[in-house]
């Protein structure tokens, strides 16, 4: 597969593979190099846009995996992609201009802020995922030794592929012929300024304050998750695209993708929230974070139980006993630190069916 | 000597209610205080049926989980008929263990020795068939059992639950029903010998048993290597369903009647059981940290892969980032478990030829009433 010949007709094909028309959005946030931080999550940037709650966003992310930032141009001419592609373009510009946090905090790039007018400390944002394209026909995969995963000391040395993805048929050719991945688009970071008296937050960790890195393939179109306002605006940023993913995402990086997203923000006030949680069309998620994936399994046990104790009026043992009976327990991120393990409650457990808002058809899984 | 009670029934006929699955079986296993094993694996166990490779053997197992001294009491206060085969069974083995002053743990029925298994073979478990023997299961949890809240449960609890097979559903209350998904929580083989008696409760990576993995249910093959002559093979734990974690250390404890064929694979060295479905690939890892699970699960399924598919260090490694889930089976103490799911669909060069085919797409068709 020739990239160029696909690059020219990216759009369409995405069109094409994931929906039959572009979701309507009210602004556009491109990633161009002022729209971005290098993996940092504060209040202190300027808003990068102002929205009302309600309004939907289309969000463009750069992901810089494989471009070396000293010679950013050097991975688009090995890989026959022109340098004038919106997405070679944007990356060039973020690695030739966008600076470094002083602290020397850093990490994937994320776009952003979004500044949610009327949004404050105790009110949870709400962001939907109505749609997520893909802005290039390849992805790239790497790991490296010592880097927290299961396997880094049996990892030799530092390993990076890119591998080419067929958006018409929706699969990454993991080897042409052989074996393909099914498509399934996420942002591996979504999350909200940290309080103001933390400072910033590397894209490193997700934690429980201000969401982030979760890497979690629910995040896919159809999602929804809700988060913590920590401070005026609550500062929204995403980034670290992903292709695909499986749980666990082992080598630390995922199949790392340039995506553009489409997002609705919708602001419940007064509602105080300790700990990010999710909604899918057939699920209600809720994760834990710790470097042990015990304490991990223990603190999404624990909000399954709430949850189900508030939503169902049971006791606690009868929720203890539905947790156990019902949910899923998925190890999400097996990276130190901040392990993170996923319990998911199936809706259809529920005889009484809640309204959500994703009427599309169940987004791609394998 | 142990005997075997019921002799072979050959070419019985077992329909489900559903119509979609019927299965015959070469061999009928009961369970009685003679025809089952109390809460451990071991290769000192003689066989109380011996088959031939790729025999049938329709295995009943029961439950114990909950059930007091006294069951005929406990099921007349729960309005549950005591007119039932399984239910009987309950009442006969506890009866006998009063006779002979027993404590029973529990049951897995067995053991069955294939002939010519051999140490270096694989033993294949097929799950033909699994079929409820009583409407009825109960979920238990105690403080300081082994999961994730074990310390904030401040009482032992219990509840029993009802099955309705037609509606492939379990009632938990008037307003929350969870589709059954059944299946055998333990399925093993005995240890080297040297290993002496292996308590039931923790799984190993040497000789199966405890996973409670729904995974392994109708349609699916588990793969055991086999360390004893004649593999010495018990089942038991019957699950009406399981959410993966199972957090509360129990889940519904039910009583199932499986179809299950054996199939011996020579000299093959697996080391490490692993799983097959109609879709997935499932390698594991157990340990008792989740964090040496996941580690251990993650060698595992770069071992599969480089047999099936001679794929290197880091092109499996890749592989399993990119298209595998790791799941959490059992979030117990010790011998968690972590499970990989591995799609059959990502390999283009797959061919079909799998002794399963469902008979209608979706989950409910494959819980067998």
């Amino acid at each position: 597969m020739k990239f160029s010949r696909l690059a020219l007709s990216a759009a369409a094909v995405c069109t094409a593979a994931f929906a039959a028309a572009e979701v309507k959005y009210d602004h556009y946030l491109p990633s161009s190099y002022t729209n971005v931080t290098w993996g940092v999550y504060s209040a202190e940037y300027a808003p990068a846009l102002k929205i009302k709650s309600g309004e939907t966003v289309k969000i463009d992310i750069a992901n810089s995996m494989g471009v070396n930032r000293a010679n950013p141009r050097k991975f688009f001419t090995d890989n026959n992609i022109p340098l004038d592609h919106p997405v070679a373009r944007d990356l060039i510009a973020i690695c030739e201009k966008t600076p470094n946090h002083p602290s020397g905090v850093r990490g994937a790039l994320l776009t952003g802020p979004v500044y949610v007018e009327g949004a404050e400390p105790g009110d949870t944002l709400e962001v939907r995922t109505l749609d997520v394209r893909f802005r290039v026909p390849y992805g790239v995969n790497s790991t490296s030794p010592g880097a927290g995963h299961p396997l880094a000391d049996l990892v030799p040395r530092p390993w990076t592929h890119k591998f080419d993805l067929d958006l018409e048929r929706s699969v990454a050719l993991f080897k042409p012929g052989e074996i393909e991945l099914p498509l399934a688009p996420f942002m591996g970071q979504m999350g909200v300024a940290p309080p103001a008296a933390t400072g910033a937050f590397g894209a490193g960790p997700p934690t429980a304050a201000h969401g982030g890195n979760f890497d979690f393939q629910e995040l896919c179109r159809g999602g929804t998750l809700f988060l913590p306002v920590n401070v005026a605006g609550a500062h929204f940023f995403t980034g670290n695209g992903h292709a695909l993913q499986g749980n666990g995402e082992i080598t630390n990086p995922s199949l790392e993708v340039n995506l553009t997203g489409y997002f609705q923000f919708i602001l419940h006030k007064k509602k105080p929230l300790a700990m990010s949680y999710m909604e899918t069309p057939t699920h209600y998620v809720f994760v834990g974070i710790h470097d042990s994936l015990d304490e991990a399994v223990r603190q999404a046990t624990k909000q399954c139980v709430d949850f189900l104790q508030k939503k169902e009026g049971l006791d606690y043992y009868d929720a203890y006993a539905l947790t156990s009976l019902t949910t899923d327990f998925a190890v999400v991120r097996a990276l130190l630190p901040a392990q993170m393990v996923s319990a998911l409650i199936p809706k259809n457990i529920f005889k009484t069916k809640t309204d959500y808002w994703y009427r599309g058809p169940t987004p791609t899984k394998y | 000597m142990r005997t075997l009670l019921s002799g072979a029934v050959a070419l019985a006929f077992v329909a489900s209610s559903a119509g979609t699955r019927a299965a015959d079986f070469d061999h009928h296993l009961k369970v009685t205080i003679d025809t089952a094993v109390f809460g451990y694996y071991a290769a000192e166990t003689p066989p109380v049926l011996t088959i031939k490779s790729g025999e049938r053997v329709k295995i009943d197992t029961v439950s114990l989980s909950g059930i007091p001294d006294d069951p005929e009491t406990f099921y007349r206060e729960q309005g549950i008929s005591t007119d039932n085969a399984a239910i009987q069974d309950i009442i006969a083995l506890k009866s006998e263990a009063k006779k002979r002053n027993l404590t029973l743990r529990g049951p897995l029925t067995g053991p069955i020795a294939v002939e010519g298994a051999e140490p270096g073979d694989t033993l294949e478990v097929r799950v033909l068939s699994l079929k409820f023997r009583a409407n009825y299961g109960i979920n238990s949890t105690r403080p300081g059992g082994t999961g994730p809240l074990s310390d904030l449960v401040p009482r032992p609890w219990q509840q029993v639950y009802r099955i309705d097979p037609a509606r492939h559903r379990a009632i938990f209350s008037p307003t929350i029903e969870m589709p059954l998904q059944p299946h055998l929580g333990q399925m093993g083989v005995a240890p080297p010998a040297e290993m002496g008696r292996l308590r039931s409760g923790p799984p190993t990576m040497v000789h199966g048993g405890n996973f409670d993995l729904r995974e392994i249910t109708v349609g699916s093959s588990l793969y055991l290597p086999v360390s004893v002559k004649g593999g010495i093979f018990t089942t038991g734990d019957p699950h009406a369903l399981q959410g993966n974690g199972e957090v509360t250390g129990f889940t519904i404890e039910c009583n199932i009647e499986g179809i299950l064929q054996f199939i011996v694979h020579k000299a093959t060295g697996l080391k490490v059981p692993r799983i097959e479905t109609p879709t997935h690939y499932i390698a594991i890892g157990i340990h008792d940290e989740l964090d040496g699970a996941m580690r251990a699960a993650t060698l595992e399924a770069q071992a599969f892969l480089k047999e099936k598919e001679g794929m290197d260090f880091f092109t499996s490694y890749s592989f399993l980032s990119m298209g595998a889930d790791f799941c959490v089976t059992r979030a117990l103490k010790p011998g968690q478990m972590i499970h990989v799911m591995i799609p059959k669909s990502h390999f283009l060069a797959h061919k079909n030829t799998y002794w399963y085919r469902p008979p209608s797409p979706g989950i409910a068709a494959l819980a067998t009433p």
